[in-house]
């Protein structure tokens, strides 16, 4: 890559400003605060966009709200533009837009996608695209204040800058990545391990669960042989007990019969006997009926009993009349003894409410004395009559109750006839009946007896069951408790095979696991031994040819830098170490200029490194130098022109306010500021020459 | 009549703020002593500054110190050496002369392939002197030194040069003693070494100007003349010196190692000089913390802590390649794997590949962790 012109517009302090950059060492030449910086900071921004905590107010000039930078490179013949903006917004200022130019062709487009068209174009590596481009800063441009910071860095960031610089980190990370992995996988084979450790104890307990099968197979057929006999042995006991059970149902039948028979010759003699009661009580009862007397004639009775009933009815009649009248006659006399008394008591006519004379009184109490004599005389002929009639019915009533008995003797006669009637014709039922059932109960006796007799020659087979049926019990538990043992066997085969079965399954879970764990083991051996240690080989082999590399670069320029006989080296973490005479000096001991000198040659000596290393990059070719002679003595001074004839890059832009500088260069922009804005002049190469002539 | 001889003081020549400070005590103490002992003048033979343009702070305690002299009304008269000679003839010993604090007794011309020296005389002493120059180039002029007579004066030669004599078995450049024209007193300067020959002395140094010589002379030095009586050597013990030569094998409880052998010893106020040496069993130089041994040493009170370990190495690069291609990483890869030979070898581009990853940054360290497991598990168990 070479810088071919930079367009300014409102940066810094530069209103608008083009300058070009011929090939060849250039010399930014210009008074501190000229604006020499500034171009160099616009360099970087046109490549590579605001740096992380890069502030846009460090570039946009105070007095502009819009600022823009133009940057033509050549890239190996390409031809590129890259094109940026700065605004001032409310709160900050911000990267307005940004585009890059390929060959004519524009792309516009975000930030970010910029700087990675240029990061491609460039062939830096992608990852600085969200970082400090580290690259560019150590081997093009490092801005002066961080020259000696470079070396006076912790030594951590440093070495780790390096490393990332070249590469190297990604061997700490595989590393570290090495040990997680290896963690993991030890880790998982120590699920293996417990898996697979008790293979062989199974192995074992599958071979005596075989050996004790094959003893409960054997165990079995002889069970299994015993059963099989003791079936038949049953089968014929069943047999026997069958027919013999037969011969005992037999005499049970006759049991029955025999009981049966009895029954019935009980019942019929029951039922004799109840006819010789029966015939014992006709007779007597034939022989009371004998005893009996005439009887009237139940009508000509029956007609008297009415005559009578009816003549009583009119007596009642008679007397209830009396009756009645004798009631009247009681309820006048009451009222004329009321009124007998009224007037008595009475004063005043209750009429005419004049005084009742006592004759008047008198009077009507004597005429009401006279009507009651009359009344109790008619009352006594009453009364008489009335007995008279009640003696009379009386009479009649008693007569009717002997007419009543006297018809219910003849009726009961009557009836007493008609069952001796009936007596007799049972009689003779009953005699023969009794003929009969005598005669059945002979014969039924006379059965029961030849049934006994079968019985008893029978009895001898229930015996005969009893042991029959005994033996076979016998032979049935026999059987049962084979075949409970049989069960038992077979229930044991079963569960030892479901066991050895089990095993199996473990066993040959328990093989794949071993044969995992093998590979396993074997692969976290060679990864934590020889990955590990390759990893370690590469990075520190990696590490001690850069840094031999390294340290012959540095110690060259540095050597060329400096008057007094030093050595430099690099140690392990990059830092450089100064020596004279074989002991170290510290940094700090060393002269500004000198210190000036170390900073520069470790610069140039990375530039170089890197460019070597990553050969790749395209941007060998230039090299930016601000302020390199800070501190510088004359004779160092002068060792700066054999500097830049060995520094052999197309393009070398050297920031120097050393005016000595001028007469090693090819090229001059002189700087300017006036009123606090900077511009840029072109050095005519004439005066240029007349310099280094003189020089 | 008495004369102090001084030679080899390289103001200025140490880095060590403290032994430059040191350096400078010494010089005083020789420039004290003179006083004391009521010399007539002193010689300073070469090589005053270690440099022909030193640090401002030494040349404005030199010159404060040349002001005293003077005062005391005591002379000084002095050559250029090796470190303050300039080409160009402009150095600060001109700055010194032309201030009246001392006289370079270079005076000569150069006739028919010879240098004839002229004397500066002061009282009844004729001074002759010849400066150093950078690599030894005096030697080739010293053999054409003739004196311009001074008779009856005590005559005294200064040289700032090596003599065949001192370094006998050294093939340098040097001057045969025989070549040199006959004085009273041979003032020398250059050598930093004990040399006493007859009237021939090496003044200095005043103090050792590195730490080599720190280690091998401990202290510096000067010379009281009386010239009716004695040639007497003072040396100048300021500080002690102690001297630590150890072998390290292990770096990673070097720093252990070093600090108890530090216990043994009385540190205080000594210049403490630390060498280490060996081949590096395990660990590197930099795992030894030479921060915390310093420190250590500071608080027990050492004057000054200089290290050594150009003899401490490691072992030997197992390969050997330059960092010029790209591919010297795989060069170095294949190099192991020859002498690594593994089956599982063959995986070793993919999984650099797969191990070189990252935990992002929505990542969890679990998930990463089986994000890693299940990408190598693919390429380890396949």
């Amino acid at each position: 890559m070479i810088f071919k012109k930079i367009r300014l517009k409102n940066i810094r302090s530069y209103i608008e400003e083009e300058i070009n950059f011929p090939e060849g060492a250039v010399l930014l030449a210009g008074d501190v605060g000229s604006g020499k910086t500034s171009i160099l900071l616009a360099i970087e921004y046109a490549l590579f966009g605001l740096q992380p905590g890069q502030r846009g107010s460090s570039l946009l000039s105070n007095s502009a709200d819009y600022g823009e930078v133009s940057l033509e490179i050549d890239i190996n013949g390409v031809q590129v533009i890259i094109d940026r903006g700065l605004k001032r917004s409310s709160k900050s200022i911000v990267q307005d837009f940004a585009a890059v130019t390929v060959n004519g062709a524009r792309f516009e487009s975000s930030v970010t996608e910029v700087k990675l068209k240029i990061l491609e174009l460039l062939n830096y590596p992608i990852d600085f695209v969200r970082k400090n481009n580290l690259v560019y800063k150590y081997t093009i441009y490092t801005p002066q204040e961080e020259m000696k910071q470079i070396i006076l860095e912790n030594t951590d960031v440093r070495l780790d800058v390096l490393r990332h610089v070249f590469g190297i980190d990604k061997y700490k990370r595989i590393q570290e990545n090495i040990q997680r992995l290896s963690l993991m996988i030890r880790e998982e084979s120590r699920i293996l391990q417990s898996e697979s450790a008790l293979i062989d104890s199974k192995k074992d307990e599958l071979d005596s669960n075989l050996k004790f099968i094959k003893i409960l197979e054997s165990k079995i057929s002889v069970k299994n042989e015993e059963i099989k006999n003791l079936k038949s042995e049953k089968e014929l006991k069943e047999k026997e007990v069958e027919s013999l059970h037969k011969l005992v149902l037999e005499r049970e039948n006759f049991k029955k019969e025999i009981e049966k028979s009895s029954i019935v010759v009980r019942n019929k003699q029951e039922q004799i006997s109840r006819f010789v009661k029966d015939l014992k009580e006709i007779d007597e009862t034939l022989e009371n009926s004998k005893s009996d007397t005439p009887q009237k004639n139940i009508n000509l009775l029956l007609d008297e009993i009415n005559k009578a009933k009816e003549k009583a009815e009119i007596l009642d009649r008679d007397y209830l009349n009396l009756n009645s009248k004798s009631n009247s006659l009681d309820m006048l006399r009451q009222q004329e003894i009321s009124k007998k008394n009224k007037i008595s008591q009475l004063e005043h006519c209750p009429t005419c409410l004049q005084d009742v004379p006592e004759s008047h009184k008198h009077n009507i109490m004597n005429a009401t004395e006279t009507s009651i004599k009359n009344i109790d005389n008619n009352k006594s002929i009453l009364v008489n009559e009335m007995q008279k009639v009640e003696s009379e019915i009386k009479k009649y009533k008693e007569n009717i109750k002997i007419l009543e008995q006297e018809r219910i003797a003849i009726e009961v006669q009557n009836a007493r006839q008609e069952n001796i009637d009936k007596y007799k014709l049972k009689k003779q039922e009953l005699l023969k009946l009794k003929e009969s059932f005598e005669k059945d109960i002979f014969l039924i006796n006379e059965h029961i007896d030849s049934l006994k007799k079968h019985s008893l020659e029978y009895t001898k087979f229930e015996n005969l069951l009893k042991i029959k049926n005994e033996e076979l019990i016998k032979i049935a538990e026999s059987e049962k408790s084979r075949e409970i043992e049989s069960a038992e066997i077979r229930k044991e085969i079963e569960l030892t095979n479901k066991e050895m079965s089990k095993l199996n399954i473990e066993i040959n879970k328990g093989e794949e696991s071993r044969n995992k764990l093998i590979k396993m083991l074997d692969v976290e051996n060679w990864l934590s031994n020889n990955f590990a240690n390759l990893a370690r080989f590469t990075e520190k082999n990696i590490l001690v040819a850069l840094r031999k590399e390294f340290t012959k670069i540095f110690n060259k320029w540095f050597s060329m830098l400096t008057t007094d006989s030093f050595e430099v080296y690099l140690d392990e973490n990059f830092s450089p170490v100064i020596v004279h005479n074989e002991f170290e000096l510290d940094y700090e001991f060393l002269s500004g200029g000198e210190r000036t000198a170390v900073a520069l040659a470790y610069r140039l000596a990375l530039n170089q490194l890197i460019n070597s290393v990553l050969s790749k990059i395209k941007t060998h070719d230039v090299v930016i130098l601000d302020e390199p002679t800070e501190g510088f003595s004359e004779q160092q001074l002068d060792k700066m022109r054999d500097m830049l004839r060995e520094l052999s890059v197309k393009q070398l832009l050297i920031v120097s306010h050393e005016t000595k500088i001028e007469g090693f260069v090819d090229h001059v922009i002189r700087f300017t500021k006036v009123n606090g804005v900077s511009s840029a002049k072109q050095e005519d190469e004439k005066i240029l020459n007349s310099i280094n002539h003189k020089i | 009549m008495k004369f102090g001889h001084l030679a080899d003081c390289h103001l200025g020549g140490w880095r060590y703020p403290e032994l430059q400070q040191l350096n400078f005590e010494s010089f005083k103490y020789a420039l004290e002593t003179c006083k004391k002992e009521k010399v007539d003048f002193i010689l300073i033979a070469g090589d005053l500054f270690d440099s022909p343009y030193p640090p401002i702070e030494i040349i404005k305690d030199t010159f404060n110190e040349f002001r005293k002299l003077k005062e005391s009304n005591i002379p000084v008269f002095f050559i250029a050496g090796s470190h303050d000679y300039s080409i160009s003839g402009k150095s600060f010993l001109d700055v010194l002369e032309k201030s009246g604090f001392g006289t370079n007794v270079l005076k000569y011309q150069e006739k028919n392939n010879s240098i004839i020296l002229e004397p500066t005389i002061y009282k009844n002493v004729a001074i002759y002197g010849y400066p150093g120059k950078k690599t030894g180039l005096e030697v080739y002029d010293i053999p054409k030194i003739k004196l311009q007579d001074s008779p009856g004066l005590f005559k005294i030669l200064m040289l700032h040069t090596t003599m065949k004599d001192a370094m006998p078995n050294l093939d340098i450049p040097s001057v045969d003693r025989e070549s040199l024209p006959k004085v009273d007193y041979l003032a020398l300067g250059h050598l930093h070494l004990v040399y006493e020959k007859g009237n021939a002395v090496y003044g200095g140094p005043i103090y050792p100007n590195n730490a080599s010589e720190l280690e091998d002379l401990k202290y510096g030095a000067f010379y009281i003349i009386d010239t009716n009586k004695e040639i007497k050597r003072h040396n100048i013990k300021l500080k002690e010196v102690l001297v630590l030569d150890l072998e390290i094998k292990d770096s990673l409880i070097g720093t252990e190692t070093i600090l108890e052998e530090l216990k043994k010893h009385q540190l205080k106020d000594k210049i403490l000089i630390l060498k280490l040496k060996g081949v590096l069993e395990r660990g590197r130089i930099t795992d030894i913390n030479f921060n915390k041994i310093e420190e250590f040493s500071r608080n027990q009170g050492v004057y000054c802590f200089l290290k050594n370990t150009t003899k401490l190495f490691f072992p030997i690069v197992e390969v050997d390649v330059t960092p010029q291609t790209e591919d010297f990483e795989k060069e170095i890869m294949d190099n192991f794997c020859e002498k690594n030979p593994h089956e599982m070898n063959k995986h070793i581009p993919v999984l650099l590949s797969i191990l070189d990853m990252d935990k992002k940054e929505d990542e969890t360290s679990r998930i990463f962790e089986d994000r890693l497991f299940s990408d190598s598990k693919k390429i380890l168990f396949q």
